[in-house]
């Protein structure tokens, strides 16, 4: 069996903002009479990044909003390609990233899990060999089950999203903010199931502002600002720093 | 090869393909009364319609050979339409799983064009058998040759749909301008008419002959209006408009899909 493995070097991305994010014909019109030549400009999202993620490994990433922790576990995911630098991935890659991703809300529950399995690499006879354990998992009431998704709770989408990611071997797990809308009792019984030894899970990254469950869940902790890694080392020191980072930083816009 | 490599990750892909064929074909007429009978009353309308309108107007001898004539270009045109407009919006529609998830952005586009393809054989099949006795129609031989001129079309459809689901992404006009110009297509392509028998000026052809449309129909009129093989030069046109066609097509997605992840 391969080792799943994460490498990452020197990654950049960036994103070239777009006052629009389409060609409109009257703004290209309006800029070149206003004779301004440029009306893009470039944002760099991440910024020479280099980390190695090895099997076993349960990271936590953390960092403020808009540091760039979306954007890495979207490079990792194979959903942004990165502007510069090199990725090396072995394993297969299962993002979650916030609830009800990969889900088609007019589709049922049971449609949903088949798309959303295959979406994840899995055989249909894999899919409906699973299925009822998920359901049970996810602790969907039967008579949602051929629902269209649109009308669960946000809850119940993440419940199910979870479930079947869980269900099909998964290797590299990526878990971006999906317990924010979960209840205790979920979380709980999510992190149980990832606790769980049988299960093929080689590496574990979470994205939270969570910062108990962050310690719960992983060992490992990356500290992202700026599209930079601040800090990375065990979740113990890393935290602490990072906790005493936020609260030192001035509040813009408020008067004291 | 991009193009290799592409018709490679739809056979990987294929579970995901097959889902988003069968969810676009169950959720166009969910909770319609008439369901799936809605796609064969729409050509069926069209054709009463046009018969009632034009027949005479347009010099055919009777009115069932031009309803022969106007089934034989209707109905791949109705696949080139329904086809051009789901794939015009696939990927942008799928912005949010596109966003959460690494898939080919190709699977959109192409399984709108099966989903739609389906439609048109579903369309046709039903249609054929419904309308065929009633218009003196006798089939010979060269209806053998009618599943030839279905694969050019395929061929010519998918080009425009990777085409169009591309540049839709970047220019978000693409889906309007598309049905101002496939409205005066549908006129200026000979579905309704006949080039010769509705006594059109020498000097216009030219307008027929650079309109592809008119090329992929042909073998159809040819087939199932005039009772005839199609003859190896408009096999050829139909079959070299079809190929072009797919390669710009694809050659325009091949071109735009690293970078278009950024554009939605």
């Amino acid at each position: 069996m391969l080792m799943s493995e994460i490498e990452l070097q020197n990654i950049g991305l960036e994103f070239v903002l777009y006052r629009n994010k389409s060609f409109s014909l009257r703004e290209w019109l309006l800029n070149s009479l206003a004779f301004r030549t440029k009306s893009v400009e470039t944002f760099h999202a991440l910024k020479n990044v280099s980390l190695s993620i090895k099997r076993g490994e349960r990271l936590a990433l953390v960092g403020p909003n808009g540091a760039g922790k979306s954007s890495l576990l979207k490079v990792i995911a194979g959903i942004y390609p990165p502007s510069r630098g090199e990725l090396k991935i072995s394993g297969r890659i299962t993002p979650l990233i916030e609830a009800g991703a990969g889900f088609h809300f007019e589709l049922t529950g049971r449609e949903n899990l088949f798309l959303n399995g295959a979406i994840l690499g899995a055989k249909r006879t894999q899919i409906v060999a699973c299925t009822q354990k998920v359901i049970d998992f996810a602790e969907i009431p039967e008579h949602f089950l051929d629902t269209p998704i649109k009308y669960y709770s946000t809850g119940m989408r993440t419940r199910l999203a979870f479930g079947i990611a869980m269900e099909l071997n998964p290797e590299i797990v990526i878990l971006d903010e999906i317990f924010a809308n979960a209840d205790a009792h979920f979380v709980q019984k999510a992190c149980a199931r990832m606790d769980a030894g049988n299960s093929s899970l080689d590496i574990l990254i979470l994205v939270s502002h969570d910062l108990v469950l962050a310690r719960r869940i992983a060992r490992r902790c990356i500290w992202i600002d700026h599209g930079g890694i601040v800090q990375d080392g065990p979740i113990e020191a890393v935290l602490p720093a990072y906790q005493k980072a936020m609260e030192n930083t001035p509040l813009p816009g408020i008067r004291s | 090869m991009t193009l290799i490599h592409d018709v490679r990750s739809l056979y990987q892909y294929r579970e995901v393909l097959a889902n988003l064929v069968k969810a676009d074909l169950k959720l166009r007429y969910r909770r319609t009364i008439l369901g799936y009978m809605w796609t064969l009353l729409y050509p069926l309308a069209t054709m009463a319609i046009m018969t009632i309108v034009f027949w005479r107007a347009l010099g055919f001898e009777s009115a069932q050979h031009y309803i022969r004539y106007v089934f034989a270009g209707l109905l791949p045109w109705n696949f080139l339409m329904s086809a051009m407009w789901g794939a015009g919006t696939s990927i942008v529609w799928h912005e949010d799983l596109l966003k959460k998830i690494y898939l080919p952005k190709h699977l959109f586009p192409v399984a709108v064009t099966l989903a739609r393809f389906y439609d048109f054989l579903f369309n046709f099949a039903v249609l054929f058998l419904v309308i065929m006795p009633f218009v003196s129609y006798r089939p010979g031989l060269e209806l053998l040759t009618l599943p030839l001129a279905v694969l050019i079309l395929l061929i010519f459809i998918s080009g425009i749909s990777f085409g169009v689901s591309t540049v839709n992404v970047y220019i978000r006009d693409t889906t309007h301008l598309m049905s101002v110009t496939m409205q005066l297509g549908f006129y200026l392509t000979p579905i309704i008419y006949e080039i010769e028998s509705a006594k059109i000026p020498q000097k216009w052809h030219f307008v027929f002959e650079l309109n592809p449309m008119t090329h992929l129909i042909r073998p159809f009129q040819e087939i199932i209006s005039q009772n005839i093989v199609p003859p190896a030069q408009h096999w050829a046109a139909a079959f070299g408009v079809a190929i072009v066609t797919f390669l710009i097509g694809h050659l325009i997605y091949a071109t735009l899909e690293r970078k278009l992840i950024f554009r939605l």
